[in-house]
């Protein structure tokens, strides 16, 4: 039986970069954006089927241009047997 | 509402704390006093585009518009806004509905009525606040009625 | 697992994240709502909260809360558009700092003047307030009472005030805020046509050649007007825009013919024009000779300060400012004969070629015009005189109601023209025009209440500035203020009203729906339901009467203005407010409540609680157990229906956007006094004019001069104060600084001044200042860029700012007519500190 493994991360870039970190963010499989706060923070969620791909996205994260930190908040995960479709 | 009660039960419990300065844009100062003032606050000028509290609301300006001539002359706002401009400029366009007339035909350019931008649009300092607002987005309570009904 | 279970996880994750960061999140996470229902808003209609435009609103809302506002496109008003405030509607109920419950000045469990402020239920604050009402009615009698309402009341509110303090209480002391704003514009009308408000309506808009603007910033003052009248100067090429002020405003950037004058010179420039129409040979004769007659005014009538002021003294006429005298067409043309061109430039500081260009619009024939004006003609110690004059030159040409044609006067607020003027909130007025000075008046008022003969004091009450002298000089003692913030909007703050307020001797309670300077100058505060938190009627500047449903319930135990009056009524009995004489007349009312007598009357509560919106709240009608919005309105309209102000059965106001009145066999009337388009006038030919306000139908052409301003700029006090409003602020700024956006936009009162004032000061943009007056000092910070262009000599500050008060500083000079304050001229000095 599969999982469903969500966690949110505080990501922080250089502000002058905010822009152009969030669109970068929010092409990752898998991560979506939901907040931006001028002084540079960013709310992301990463979503899968397991511990392993949060980490994986959570990395991806970090080598986006202006991002200085990534800093996970929160991670829940659920069995998941009505998936409809695998997540990434 | 749940987010409701809960701002009720924050301003019951200050109220229990009132002294005799309860004007709240006043910073506690009695009323033959004279409040210290700020400096004049700054323009936010991060050209970062802000939600809008619901999609009928004029976005704010997120830039400068000092010295900007809106006048029988000129718009300088179009000069970047317009739907021709926007290629090079990668401004937003003005919304579709500033095409239409009083009777909602649609027009070939901007309509005099939404000529003086400013009206709606304004831009925003960077002055905090003084009391707070708990306007709750709709979004928010779709989801929590969706949670209730769980 | 559910896909919601899969959300409300994500959206755990994202408001744990939000957080910590310390950030405040836009709006839930996810999109995917794939049932219809969920995004389903209830969508209902209301007048906008603010100006007296007027536009109509869409109002979204969902889970009892406002989560969105749109402009009505059904309206003919706005048709789909706001201004700033307008699209910031949805937020303004909704500051932290909302009062749920009643505060009462306490020290060890009892009322004591100088107490903390204390939450106690309505039972106890009733009980305290009907005490100190009671004393005061024992004491000293009706006069020692009062009230200060609002053009922001509903109708059904302003009616009930005026039934409890008319009839109940047998005290003419209410009067509304509307006394600072529309006075003079009241009385304009009633001197020249007999009858309130304006002849035209906003359709002249779409019909005007030219438009002038007297005094009015109204591309912030009134945004959708002003989107009406840019849409017609851009549309038509030979439209011309004239805009008068004493300095630059954003009414400019329209500007064909801009004209900035030295203070108080309007009344020259309206003079020459008069002038100018008579020495070309463009008086309308006809017109003139049919349906006008001149009078000269009475002059020397003083600037409406205390009796013992020195210019008051001085003053020759001040006993009788609004007598006037017939004479004819010669004598008025001698009269204006004086104010050439080169003597109206001289004063005003206007070139010569700008007030030819100006008067052009109004003498030449073909051209139509439409006259606007607010503040600028209102606020001014002759403002009275102001309206007289403009209609004089609309008059001399004929050009007047009929499209495009049009003296029109704007209003401030949303039912200044519905709520104070046409119920008559007045301390010397009554329902439709009437006035408690004429027995025959009284008359019809007690039959309509069914009141015995002589309930209604035939002396008017003071008004709102002479409010404020009776309470500090301790005459009145029970005071209810409504709706308004008058500690911050009233001039002269230090000298009169706060004082006032805080005099020993003075019981002051204060409704609001936020703790506003007024309120916490007060010693009892009540919580108040704000606009779509109630059903209610508003009147706008053409007319129009618009109703609305209450959409959502009000929070914690804030009540209507409608309910906190008639609760208020049932605590007094007929024999403790009425003599025992007064009883003898009405034996039936022995032993009864003022609320059984006024409001259980068989009209007030004749319709039941089926006739309601049965899918929305009326928490009024519910709990009093009948329609009372409707049982008022209804009773209310009876005054007018037959008399020129016929309003429509109440329901049919549900479904229109508004109707304007009056409304005869169903159908609104946009041009008054034009025989065929206004069913009251009436001619032998079947056209024409008729002013039937007045007994002859002539309307009047009224000879007056300039006269001086009560105080202008000399040695020690070297500037003229100017003082207003923004576009992002509205008045007391009490609901608009409680929206972010709006804050975040004009955050402070700025004094703008001119950069060479500044720097021979040695002040820089930015500097701290204290704007000082003989009557008292204020301190803000220097602005000499930015959307107002002053001239040398004059500075502009707002009053939308409860932490910088600038009628700390301004003088209660008013128009001894009118007896409305004259905000926009005093003398101040500037210092740097």
């Amino acid at each position: 039986m599969s999982e469903y493994h969500v966690a949110s991360l505080i990501v922080r870039c250089r502000p002058e970069q905010l822009y152009t970190a969030t669109r970068e963010l929010g092409v990752i499989p898998g991560a979506e954006v939901h907040a931006t706060d001028i002084s540079g923070k960013i709310i992301v969620t990463a979503e899968g089927t397991s511990q392993q791909t949060i980490a994986h996205i959570s990395e991806q994260m970090r080598i986006v241009t202006g991002v200085v930190d990534v800093a996970a908040v929160y991670h829940e995960y659920a069995p998941d047997s009505s998936s409809p479709s695998p997540l990434p | 509402m749940m987010l409701r009660i809960l701002a009720c039960a924050i301003l019951l419990f200050s109220a229990t704390v009132l002294s005799q300065n309860v004007a709240t844009l006043r910073k506690q100062a009695a009323l033959d006093q004279e409040v210290t003032t700020e400096p004049i606050a700054n323009e936010i000028t991060n050209d970062l585009k802000v939600s809008r509290n619901y999609p009928m609301q004029p976005p704010i300006i997120p830039h400068n518009i000092r010295d900007y001539q809106i006048d029988l002359n000129v718009n300088t706002c179009l000069a970047c806004h317009s739907r021709r401009k926007v290629t090079n400029t990668q401004a937003t366009m003005v919304s579709v509905t500033h095409y239409m007339d009083r009777d909602g035909n649609f027009l070939a350019a901007v309509s005099p009525r939404r000529y003086f931008c400013t009206q709606c649009h304004v831009s925003q300092t960077d002055a905090a606040p003084l009391v707070g607002n708990s306007f709750v987005d709709v979004k928010e309570l779709m989801a929590v009625s969706k949670n209730e009904n769980e | 697992m559910s896909l919601d279970r899969r959300q409300f996880m994500k959206a755990s994750a994202v408001t744990a994240a939000a957080s910590a960061a310390g950030m405040s999140l836009p709006g839930q996470a996810t999109n995917l709502y794939t049932d219809s229902a969920d995004t389903q808003l209830n969508w209902n209609k209301a007048p906008c909260r603010f100006c007296g435009t007027g536009c109509s609103i869409n109002v979204a809302t969902r889970d009892n809360m406002v989560v969105a506002t749109h402009g009505d496109f059904k309206s003919p008003v706005n048709r789909g558009l706001n201004c700033v405030k307008g699209y910031f509607l949805s937020k303004i109920m909704y500051g932290e700092d909302r009062l749920t419950q009643p505060l009462l000045r306490m020290s060890n469990g009892q009322f004591d003047k100088n107490g903390e402020f204390t939450p106690v239920s309505w039972d106890t604050a009733f009980d305290v307030m009907a005490d100190k009402f009671k004393q005061a009615l024992k004491n000293k009698g009706p006069t020692s009472v009062g009230m200060f309402g609002s053009g922001q009341w509903t109708v059904m509110e302003g009616y009930a005030a005026v039934k409890l303090m008319k009839a109940g209480f047998r005290s003419n002391n209410i009067d509304p805020n509307a006394r600072h704003c529309m006075a003079s514009a009241v009385a304009g009308f009633m001197r020249t046509f007999g009858i309130d408000e304006p002849m035209g309506c906003y359709d002249d808009m779409e019909a005007a050649d030219a438009f002038v603007l007297w005094g009015s910033n109204m591309a912030e003052m009134h945004p959708i007007l002003w989107t009406r009248i840019t849409d017609r100067r851009l549309s038509a090429s030979h439209v011309k825009v004239a805009v008068l002020s004493t300095f630059e405003h954003r009414s400019f950037d329209l500007a064909d013919i801009p004209i900035v004058f030295t203070p108080h010179t309007d009344l020259a420039i309206l003079n020459f024009i008069a002038n100018y129409i008579i020495q070309n040979d463009k008086v309308n004769q006809d017109f003139v000779s049919k349906h006008t007659r001149f009078v000269r005014g009475n002059t020397d009538i003083g600037y409406g300060l205390r009796d013992d002021d020195p210019l008051e003294q001085a003053a020759k006429n001040n006993a009788d400012a609004g007598g006037f005298e017939d004479i004819d067409f010669a004598e008025f043309a001698r009269f204006v004969s004086t104010y050439t061109v080169e003597y109206a430039s001289e004063l005003s500081g206007v070139p010569q070629e700008r007030l030819i260009q100006l008067a052009e619009l109004y003498a030449d024939p073909n051209t139509k015009v439409m006259s606007l004006w607010t503040m600028g003609f209102n606020q001014h110690t002759r403002g009275v005189w102001c309206n007289n004059m403009v209609y004089n030159i609309h008059l001399l040409t004929g050009k007047i109601a009929e499209p495009g044609n049009s003296p029109f006067s704007l209003t401030g607020q949303p039912s200044a023209c519905g709520t104070a003027r046409e119920v008559g909130t007045f301390s010397h007025r009554l329902p439709a025009d009437m006035v408690v000075a004429n027995p025959k008046h009284r008359q019809i008022a007690e039959e309509i209440w069914k009141l015995p003969e002589g309930t209604i004091e035939a002396k008017p009450g003071f008004h709102a500035v002479m409010q404020n002298r009776m309470l500090k000089d301790g005459v009145l003692n029970a005071y209810w203020v409504q709706c308004n913030n008058n500690m911050q909007a009233a001039a002269n703050m230090n000298q009169e009203g706060l004082p006032g307020y805080r005099n020993p001797k003075n019981f002051i309670v204060v409704s609001d729906a936020y703790p506003t300077v007024t309120a916490q100058a007060a010693d009892l505060i009540l919580p108040a339901a704000m606009w779509v938190e109630k059903e209610g009627a508003y009147g706008n500047a053409e007319r129009r009467t618009q109703t609305w449903y209450q959409q959502v319930t009000p929070p914690g135990e804030a009540k209507s203005d409608c309910w906190q009056i008639m609760e208020f009524s049932k605590r007094f009995t007929m024999e403790e407010v009425w003599p025992d004489e007064l009883l003898q007349k009405a034996p039936q009312y022995r032993g009864k409540t003022l609320y059984q007598v006024l409001f259980e009357n068989g009209q007030v509560n004749q319709f039941g609680l089926d006739q309601i919106n049965q899918s929305l709240p009326n928490d009024d009608a519910k709990h009093f157990g009948f329609y009372i919005q409707k049982g008022l309105f209804e009773e209310y309209a009876t005054f007018g229906r037959g008399h020129g102000h016929d309003l429509a059965p109440y329901e049919n106001y549900h479904s229109a956007r508004g109707l304007r009145w009056p409304v005869v066999n169903g159908q609104e009337t946009l041009w008054r006094y034009k025989v065929g388009s206004d069913p009251y006038a009436k001619s032998e030919s079947g056209e024409g004019w008729d002013f039937y306000g007045k007994p002859d139908g002539r309307a009047l052409i009224f000879a007056l001069p300039y006269e001086p301003p009560a105080e202008s700029p000399d040695e020690t006090y070297d500037m003229w104060l100017v003082t207003g409003r923004v576009l992002e602020h509205w008045h007391s700024g009490s609901m608009t600084q409680r929206v972010p956006e709006l804050y975040k936009a004009m955050p402070d009162a700025l004094v703008y001044m001119h950069p060479d004032d500044a720097k021979n000061r040695g002040l820089r943009r930015g500097d701290e200042v204290s704007i000082q007056s003989r009557r008292g000092a204020m301190r803000t910070r220097v602005e000499t860029r930015g959307r107002n262009r002053m001239p040398v000599g004059v500075v502009f500050v707002p009053w939308f700012d409860a932490s910088r008060l600038i009628n700390k500083v301004t003088l209660d000079a008013t128009d001894p007519i009118s007896k409305q304050t004259d905000f926009k001229k005093c003398a101040v000095k500037i210092e740097k500190v």
